[in-house]
């Protein structure tokens, strides 16, 4: 009988509860990325760059940068671009690699722009990390 | 009020004023625009935009009709010599023939567009301002065109390197200015847009310019932007004036406080530096640029490669300044610990600090590494660019300041032993060395996560120690100690780098493995639906035009080209027949329909290849116009489980995400999985190795683990990292370095260093050029740089031709090989002319032999093997004018050309074709086709380094070496013969010396020698002389009141035999007369005492700085170091220039013959009076004779004279000094003499 209630209370945690913090895990992510970019504040999601996070911006900066790296040149380009407003427009996470894309409107030097944006996410252990946030 | 304003309160009203500024400026900003008035202003800016445009326009047209006049006057040379140098497209016809183009650009004849008048042309990819001029001669009519590119829609390396006319007035502007060239678009006149018609004075050139309304708000941003400069200046400026009043209180205080107010100033200063966001905010370049490096230690103080900079001199001069007062305080107060506990406790405080510095340093690399996309091994430049040399310097001044910390903490620890001298010395460092190394041992074995490798950490160690003993020595001066704690510095600092750098290539093995994978078909599905949303709401005008050229601009602004994934969008027609298309690879096509899926709504499909291991996943969506379906658009993406795209595209098309890795070159990478259970790889070299399949498929059965193999692979050894992800068995591979790689690594960076404090000697010498002229005056001197010219120069010269050698020689493999490809190409289509049309011909050719290339017809574009960067117009479908000119008009069959593209330079080779009668060049370039050469770029840094380093350090070390042992017998003459004109006939030069420099300090020390007995004999010729003629004198002069003296006393005693009745009388007369002649005697006494008295004093100003120089010089050539430590470089002081200098050769001389190998003369100011302090490290006084020495006649040495001490002493105290000894022991001895200064 206990035997049943175990294996019942291991069936109810791996089907149930476990997708669900995983799913909570990866939206909280989102959430944080979609309150701090409209303000620039980096240091709402930058706990969550992976050790070697993609950034690319269409002001032509690309690559793999540290997690360092990665707070100073999103820190720097919101700095030059300032941000208006970010909302996400398209939402994925029931697949291996989550992402979500959203439309940044942003100020440069009195000059509004606006410009697609792309983050994915990517589980580093049993950690989900931002693996890419393409601004182009 | 008056006295408020006196010039001593100046500075507190300046600052209090500027105080006051800032406040004020804090508020300003809302009051300075009045908003009410806004409405005004804007229109005032529309109106300033409005102009700007149009001027800016004007301007364009006019120059370019301008330029265009020029050409046409120079038509005949153009045609001669081929040289135009002008960012102007330039092309001429003659009629309808273009005769001549000195850029490859696709631009239509001019026969569709009017002369004489400027137009705007697009080709699709970009928008040229043209004007067409004509030239008629006798027989024939020249059309002279010139174009400008004004807009550039394709962005391959970033917004800001695109060229756009429209933005760049934006900027200016301060707001959106969108330039409608076609004057397709309604007129916006709302709240947000402004839309004005341009039209320009000359011709009829008009387009629609569309201004968007600057907002207030950005308007008060720029404001704030520019108080908030004014702010920072302002609160600098208020930190100076600050310091200077704070430096007005402690300039004489003591050191403590000094090293305090340092501390404050400097770190304050960077802290003020760092609120103000100097330089970041201000200056955005690579040294700004937060991917060179950054770190967020310390709230971002080193954020970026020039704000580590300026940390890193701060601090470094912040240890600069402690050391030396440290230096100064031990050296006034010797620590005079007994207690060996004590001295234990210190010694393992000064280890675990020395450790946790080494850490530190080692940390601080690891970031640097990590946190940087800087490479600084995988290519090389002495004189690098502007942020990697800061980089370097960086680096370089974080291990010095490191090493000198840990030697200011070695010199505390000298105060805590309790055992002075310098043999006692030698023995600590000994016992240092050891527990440095295996508390070393131990502080890593513990840690988590030590720092650098055990290698690094025992050779640090060791060189430390070995730079602490030489130091101890020879006591060397700064500018030594300087170069040798900058070299250990390099040495640490490289050696972590290279460890470092190793690591991170691992970890990209890792990170490359997880990125081979990462995309999966969802988010490749949601990449082809964005795009085709995009499309959908661009399309929405003409569908006809220029497809091709649509396709690839729709692909190059979607996440596709960003992914740089295998991809294609097409368009088709309502029937199915397409219109355009861009595929990123040719061998797409073969995997995709030729018509779409005809539909009405928007559809995503996913199918297999058909050869299974890929999918293609693409969506259709039609396009419509006034709801009218106008035809298709397709966005599709070939899906691999690994993407290895990268390795099929085009480089100059290739993002640094399809690059995989920017850490390891891209030829050293190698990835392989198992699919299926059959290896697939990207490259061939694997293919054939079965023992290395067999050991991935071993590892294939672990599932869910990661290891590291190592594997030889063609003679070459690499290192992999084997893991499982998502069922799949993927390995990462690179090239393992070997040793010389390795050496070749190390001084990449170390000559860089090098190179630094090279420079920074230079500096200093430059600022101190007396010395350094001076310098250049030795012999030893003119024979180093003799050698090194010698020696290294030709070395230089060697490597820079050899390196040079090997490129001509590279290049002319590639012209040969490309060469060998185009006979291959020309002998298959020999094979088969003819028999085949071109087209089909040169498509069988290209498939057949695997060779990319491209066929001009005449001047023009006919087939490629990668047609779409033709068709979309991304590549000019135009041959370069000068292999066109070569092969057509000089009849030639070849030519070899360089070309550009994007700023990608390649090489071309240029071949005349036939098929069918007809004539084609054919082109085959390096920029399609790969080369391999027999010494890589890699190769050959190994080599240059590697090799040529080593021999550059080797022969730098023997020139100083053999320079040293040549100069020093010249040096030691030299010193000598000064010492010898100065009077001290002690001299003598030491050392066994042969041949003619033997001969001569034989001599020397020989004709000395003779000196010195003739001086003793004349000296005692002289004295026995003195005292006959002294004693003649004084026989003499006595001798007269002698006389007086006997006959009175005769005559007092005849009156006394007599009883002589005057007796009273005579006795009177005579004593009076003995007395008077005593009285004479006396004075006789005191004359000659006078004139045995010292000659007089010539007492005036003088420097002693200057004096203790040249007796420093006079000891050059003796076996003794002296370290002269001042104040300031001048020390005025009244007395005896010559009696000063024999006060201090007494005292050097006294040291040499006790034995002494170093003395230090520190020379002290206070507020009245100057310290000089003489210390050596001889053989000290015995105890017995310490009360003696200012003894006149005392004398410890067989030939002394026992004056030497009694006359300095004499002279010290007649010119109200003093000269006592303070300290004696077998350690040596200290003398200190205290001065009056002069009275000003």
């Amino acid at each position: 009988m206990k035997l049943l209630l175990h294996t019942a209370i291991l069936f109810f945690m791996t089907t149930i509860v476990l997708p669900q913090n995983r799913d909570a895990d990866i939206n909280r992510i989102f959430a944080n990325i979609e309150e701090g970019l409209p303000t620039g504040s980096i240091d709402r999601f930058s706990n969550y760059f992976a050790d070697k996070t993609f950034i690319s911006l269409f002001n032509g900066k690309s690559g793999y940068f540290s997690a360092n790296q990665a707070y100073y040149v999103l820190k720097d380009f919101f700095g030059i671009y300032r941000p208006i407003s970010f909302k996400i427009d398209n939402l994925v996470i029931d697949t291996i690699n989550p992402f979500s894309s959203g439309t940044l409107r942003m100020s440069y030097r009195g000059i509004r722009k606006s410009a697609m944006v792309f983050i994915s996410l990517q589980k580093y252990g049993d950690q989900w990390r931002i693996s890419q946030i393409t601004i182009n | 009020m008056k006295g408020i304003f006196k010039k001593s309160n100046l500075k507190w009203i300046s600052l209090i004023t500027i105080l006051v500024l800032v406040l004020i400026s804090a508020f300003a900003a809302p009051y300075l625009i009045d908003k009410k008035m806004w409405k005004i202003r804007l229109e005032e800016k529309l109106k300033e935009a409005e102009t700007l445009v149009a001027k800016a326009l004007d301007k364009k047209v006019d120059h370019l009709i301008s330029f265009n006049n020029n050409v046409k006057n120079r038509i005949p040379q153009l045609l001669r010599e081929n040289s135009l140098s002008t960012n102007y497209i330039v092309f001429v016809y003659e009629e309808d023939s273009l005769i001549y183009w000195n850029k490859e650009a696709d631009i239509e004849t001019p026969v569709r567009y009017k002369t004489g008048l400027p137009f705007f042309y697009d080709d699709g990819l970009r928008i040229y301002l043209t004007y067409i001029d004509t030239l008629v001669d006798k027989k024939n009519r020249f059309y002279i065109l010139t174009s400008e590119i004004l807009e550039q829609k394709y962005n391959l390396y970033g917004e800001e390197s695109r060229i756009s006319f429209s933005d760049s007035l934006s900027v200016e502007a301060g707001t959106n200015i969108t330039i409608d060239y076609k004057n397709t678009s309604t007129k916006l006149q709302n709240g947000r847009y402004r839309t004005f018609a341009y039209k320009s004075p000359i011709g009829n050139l008009h387009c629609n310019v569309i201004i968007e309304n600057p907002t207030l708000d950005s308007e008060i941003n720029n404001l704030k932007k520019n108080i908030y400069t004014i702010q920072s200046v302002l609160i600098v400026l208020c930190f100076f004036i600050a310091i200077y009043i704070l430096f007005g209180y402690v300039r004489n205080s003591n050191r403590i406080i000094r090293f305090a107010f340092w501390t404050l100033t400097i770190g304050g200063g960077r802290v003020i530096i760092y609120l103000l966001g100097i330089p970041s905010t201000y200056y955005h370049n690579a040294l700004t640029d937060p991917s060179n490096f950054s770190s967020p230690f310390a709230f971002g103080f080193v954020r970026s490669p020039a704000e580590f900079l300026i940390t890193a001199i701060a601090g470094t001069i912040l240890i600069i300044i402690g050391s030396n007062y440290f230096e100064e305080h031990t050296r006034e107060k010797p620590s005079t610990n007994k207690n060996l506990i004590l001295f234990f406790v210190a010694l393992i405080i000064f280890t675990l600090l020395f450790l946790l510095t080494l850490r530190g340093v080692g940390a601080s690399i690891r970031s640097v590494v990590f946190d940087s996309s800087i490479r600084y091994f995988r290519e090389f430049n002495l004189i690098p660019e502007p942020y990697i040399l800061v980089m370097n310097l960086n680096i370089l001044m974080l291990g010095f300041s490191a090493i000198l910390f840990s030697y200011l903490l070695l010199s505390l620890l000298y105060g805590f032993f309790p055992y002075e001298g310098k043999n006692n010395y030698y023995k600590l460092l000994g016992g240092i060395f050891l527990f440095l190394q295996i508390a070393g041992f131990l502080f890593d074995y513990f840690q988590k996560n030590p720092q650098g490798t055990p290698q690094i950490r025992t050779t640090y160690i060791s060189l430390f120690v070995l730079v602490a003993y030489v130091v101890l020595k020879n006591n060397p001066r700064q500018l030594k100690r300087f170069v040798l704690y900058s070299l250990l510095a390099s040495i640490l600092v490289v050696n972590l780098l290279t460890h470092y750098n190793s690591e991170l290539e691992k970890e990209s093995l890792k990170t490359t493995s997880i990125e081979l994978t990462r995309n999966d078909e969802n988010i490749y599905s949601f990449m082809v639906m964005q795009t085709l949303k995009q499309l959908n709401t661009e399309l929405n005008d003409e569908f006809s035009n220029r497809m091709n050229a649509r396709a690839f601009l729709a692909w190059n602004k979607s996440l596709l080209y960003n992914e740089n994934v295998q991809s294609f969008i097409r368009f088709f027609y309502v029937d199915g027949k397409p219109s355009g298309s861009y595929l990123t690879n040719d061998n797409i096509e073969q995997l995709i329909d030729t018509r779409p899926l005809q539909t009405d709504s928007v559809v995503l499909i996913q199918t297999p290849n058909i050869f299974g291991d890929s999918k293609i996943i693409r969506g259709i969506a039609p396009v419509f116009k006034n709801n009218y379906k106008t035809g298709y658009a397709e966005v599709g993406v070939v899906y691999n489980r690994v993407n290895l795209s990268f390795a099929a595209m085009p480089k100059f098309l290739v993002k640094k995400r399809s690059l995989i890795s920017d850490v390891i070159d891209p030829n050293r990478l190698v990835v392989v999985y198992l699919d299926g259970g059959i290896l697939k790889s990207s490259t061939d070299k694997i293919k054939s190795d079965d023992s290395f399949i067999n050991r991935l498929r071993q590892i294939s059965k672990l599932k869910n683990s990661e290891e590291w193999i190592s594997a030889n692979i063609d003679g070459e050894e690499y290192l992999f990292y084997i893991t499982e992800i998502s069922g799949l068995v993927i390995g990462v591979g690179k090239e393992e370095k070997n040793i010389s790689w390795k050496i070749s690594d190390f001084f990449k960076v170390f000559f860089i260093h090098v190179f630094i404090i090279f420079m920074i000697i230079l500096i200093l010498s430059v600022l101190n050029y007396k010395k350094t002229l001076r310098l250049f005056e030795s012999y030893k001197a003119r024979l180093i740089a003799g050698f090194l010219v010698v020696s290294v120069v030709p070395l230089l010269i060697t490597s820079v031709y050899l390196k040079n050698l090997i490129e001509v020689k590279n290049n002319e493999l590639i012209k040969k090989r490309l060469q060998e490809y185009s006979i291959q190409i020309k002998k298959y289509l020999d094979n088969y002319s003819g028999r085949i049309k071109s087209e089909l011909l040169f498509g069988k050719a290209a498939h057949d032999l695997s060779v990319n290339f491209t066929v001009f017809k005449k001047e023009k574009y006919f087939y490629s093997t990668q047609p779409y960067y033709y068709k979309s117009g991304l590549m000019p479908p135009l041959i370069q004018y000068k292999a066109h000119s070569e092969i057509e008009k000089r009849d030639k069959n070849i030519t070899f050309l360089r070309n550009f593209f994007e700023g990608i330079q390649y090489n071309s080779f240029y071949a005349k074709i036939v098929n069918e009668y007809e004539e084609y060049i054919l082109e085959i370039n390096d920029f399609f086709n790969d080369i391999s050469l027999p010494l890589s770029d890699i190769e050959l840094d190994v080599f240059m380094f590697g090799i040529l380093s080593l021999s550059s350090i080797l022969l730098i070390l023997l020139s100083t070496l053999l320079a040293n042992q040549i100069s020093q017998p010249i040096i030691k003459l030299t010193n000598a013969t000064r010492s010898l004109s100065g009077g001290d006939l002690s001299i003598k030069i030491e050392g066994k010396y042969t041949g003619e420099i033997g001969d001569l300090t034989r001599g020397f020390n020989m004709m000395v020698q003779r000196l010195k007995e003739n001086q003793e004999e004349l000296a005692m010729m002289e004295r026995e002389s003195a005292w006959k003629e002294m004693a003649r004198q004084v026989a003499h002069e006595i001798k007269n009141p002698l006389t007086p003296i006997k006959l009175s006393v005769q005559q007092l005693i005849a009156a006394y035999k007599d009883r002589s009745p005057k007796f009273d009388t005579i006795f009177d007369k005579v004593t009076n007369t003995v007395i008077n002649q005593i009285e004479l005697l006396t004075n006789i006494a005191s004359e000659f005492s006078n004139f045995a008295r010292m000659p007089r004093l010539n007492i005036s100003k003088i420097d002693l700085v200057k004096i203790i120089d040249s007796v420093i010089d006079l000891f050059q050539s003796e076996k003794i170091n002296v370290n002269f430590i001042k104040s300031s470089e001048q020390i005025i002081v009244e007395g005896d220039e010559q009696h000063f200098t024999r006060t201090f050769v007494n005292l050097f001389r006294n040291s040499v013959q006790a034995k002494a190998k170093n003395i230090i003369v520190d020379v002290k100011e206070f507020d009245n009076k100057y310290e000089i302090t003489v210390e050596d490290d001889g053989e000290g006084i015995e105890e017995e004779f310490i009360g003696k020495i200012f003894e006149e006649k005392f004398t410890t040495k067989k030939q002394g004279m026992g004056l030497g001490l009694k006359l300095s002493r004499r002279f010290i105290e007649s010119i109200g000094g003093t000269i006592e000894l303070t300290k004696t022991s077998k350690e040596g001895t200290v003398f200190k003499i205290k001065l009056m200064k002069p009275k000003t």
